[in-house]
């Protein structure tokens, strides 16, 4: 259970999240919409003190933390019960796929080599680069680093991936690819939360669809409440706009 | 040019490899970490500590005004004391290195600002601390970076050793000078800077190519 509480966020005394309230069960897919500049980004980020917020609480499992007080340890510990899948990959550029994928196990997990080896070869398979172990991220597309990126995050086994607009930076024809393994991901029970553009995804994918706009969560449900019966004048506006 | 000329160039040469080795590696010794300290309490990184970074971008920019030839004799107490003469090539080296400490860590604190910031944010989002961004992010992805950053240093030094070769240093400043210049042996100058032009190429195609080869970034070939 991932769970946040009030959650405020200024930049340069710009409030960016203004109270912000979300709770992802266990095994649930969140999928966070709304138009760029509304926080979804930074309200992700705040969930592992890549931010820190202003107020408010993060609750990761069974560590709850006041995040105005939270200490180093207690950052430390939400950060390695959590992993997060960037919208510009951020892979390691002078190591290998398989590289990549063994740095954090190795470093921050404490495996031993060859049981990070084995770890790490098993995840990239699970993304489909079996054939790809030995490249760096320049001999790979876009669509493929990405996927590196998400074994990376899947080979700490967390309590939670976070996934910050993953297919926003790729080509259109490699969408799909990536997609596909996070679908992959979310039939196998992974809690995930989400914040994307491509709209079919959260209709087919999500327990739970959450709507942002101007720092606030300003409507939440099903993928049918929210696109189908949607209740909120901002939502509609939004949802017309991406539809066109 | 007579065998005891060309003795005296190869003694010369051995000096100047001398001062220049031994001053690199000191001055990277002491000016990487700095660099490092430099970059990780900077805004917005790491281990953000504004008062920290001042003070020490006040001292790094402070050694860094100094022109080398008054570094050279200001300093010469500081020598005395940590070699027990402010004569000869042992005695250089200690300038050599403190001019050449702030001059690397700016150069590392360069390279280190090229990493990707991403790349940090990633670690962090691990759970990594600190010091495994430092060593496991930070320093090996700017690796080309310090590597070019280390040759631009070591060249700097091989002008810098001609300047200590004025204070009694030796080396291939000091040949020219003496000879070339005081004596009017042209050809000993000439000689003297023929061996330094080569010797600075030599070391930049090698810092060059080192750097290319650490470095994956740019794309070999597609492999698809």
């Amino acid at each position: 259970m991932i769970a946040v509480r009030g959650i405020e966020k200024s930049f340069h005394r710009t409030p960016v999240l203004k109270g912000v309230d979300l709770a992802v069960p266990k095994g649930e897919v969140v999928v966070i919409v709304g138009p760029s500049g509304s926080g979804k980004s930074t309200l992700l980020r705040c969930v592992n003190f890549l931010e820190r917020p202003d107020a408010g609480r993060v609750t990761v499992g069974d560590l709850s933390v006041d995040a105005r007080r939270a200490t180093r340890a207690e950052v430390l510990r939400i950060r390695r019960s959590t992993a997060m899948v960037f919208q510009q990959y951020n892979l390691f550029r002078n190591r290998t796929a398989l590289g990549n994928v063994m740095e954090g196990l190795v470093q921050v997990r404490r495996l031993p080599e060859p049981e990070a080896r084995r770890r790490a070869e098993e995840v990239l398979a699970k993304v489909g680069l079996s054939d790809r172990l030995g490249h760096y991220p320049s001999q790979l597309s876009g669509g493929q680093q990405q996927r590196v990126g998400i074994a990376r995050a899947l080979a700490m086994d967390p309590q939670v991936i976070l996934f910050d607009e993953p297919t926003s930076a790729l080509d259109p024809e490699l969408v799909g690819e990536v997609l596909a393994v996070m679908k992959g991901l979310a039939r196998e029970g992974m809690t995930m939360v989400v914040v994307t553009h491509e709209m079919s995804f959260a209709r087919e994918v999500a327990s739970k669809v959450a709507f942002m706009d101007d720092g606030r969560i300003v409507e939440e449900g099903t993928p049918a409440e929210v696109f189908e019966r949607t209740r909120e004048e901002r939502t509609r506006q939004f949802l017309q706009r991406v539809r066109r | 040019m007579s065998p005891e000329m060309l003795e005296l160039l190869w003694d010369a040469l051995l000096e100047t490899l001398l001062m220049v080795g031994v001053s690199s590696v000191l001055s990277a010794l002491a000016g990487l970490p700095l660099g490092v300290l430099l970059h990780v309490t900077g805004r917005g990184q790491i281990l953000e500590n504004a008062p920290l970074n001042r003070v020490l971008g006040a001292v790094v920019n402070a050694g860094r005004s100094v022109p080398f030839i008054i570094l050279l004799v200001a300093i010469i107490p500081f020598t005395r004391l940590v070699v027990g003469t402010s004569l000869g090539t042992a005695a250089a080296i200690v300038p050599l290195t403190v001019g050449a400490v702030p001059y690397v860590a700016r150069l590392a604190e360069a390279a280190l600002r090229e990493v990707d910031h991403g790349l940090v944010e990633a670690a962090q989002s691990m759970g990594a601390s600190p010091r495994q961004i430092v060593w496991k992010v930070l320093v090996p992805e700017a690796m080309p970076g310090l590597v070019a950053a280390f040759t631009i240093t070591v060249v700097t030094l091989v002008g810098y050793s001609a300047m200590a070769g004025a204070v009694g240093g030796g080396g291939l400043g000091d040949l020219g000078i003496r000879y070339g210049y005081q004596r009017f042996q042209p050809d000993v100058m000439l000689a003297v800077v023929v061996v330094l032009v080569v010797l600075v190429q030599g070391l930049q195609s090698a810092g060059d190519r080192l750097a290319m080869r650490l470095d994956r970034r740019r794309v070999r070939q597609r492999q698809r």
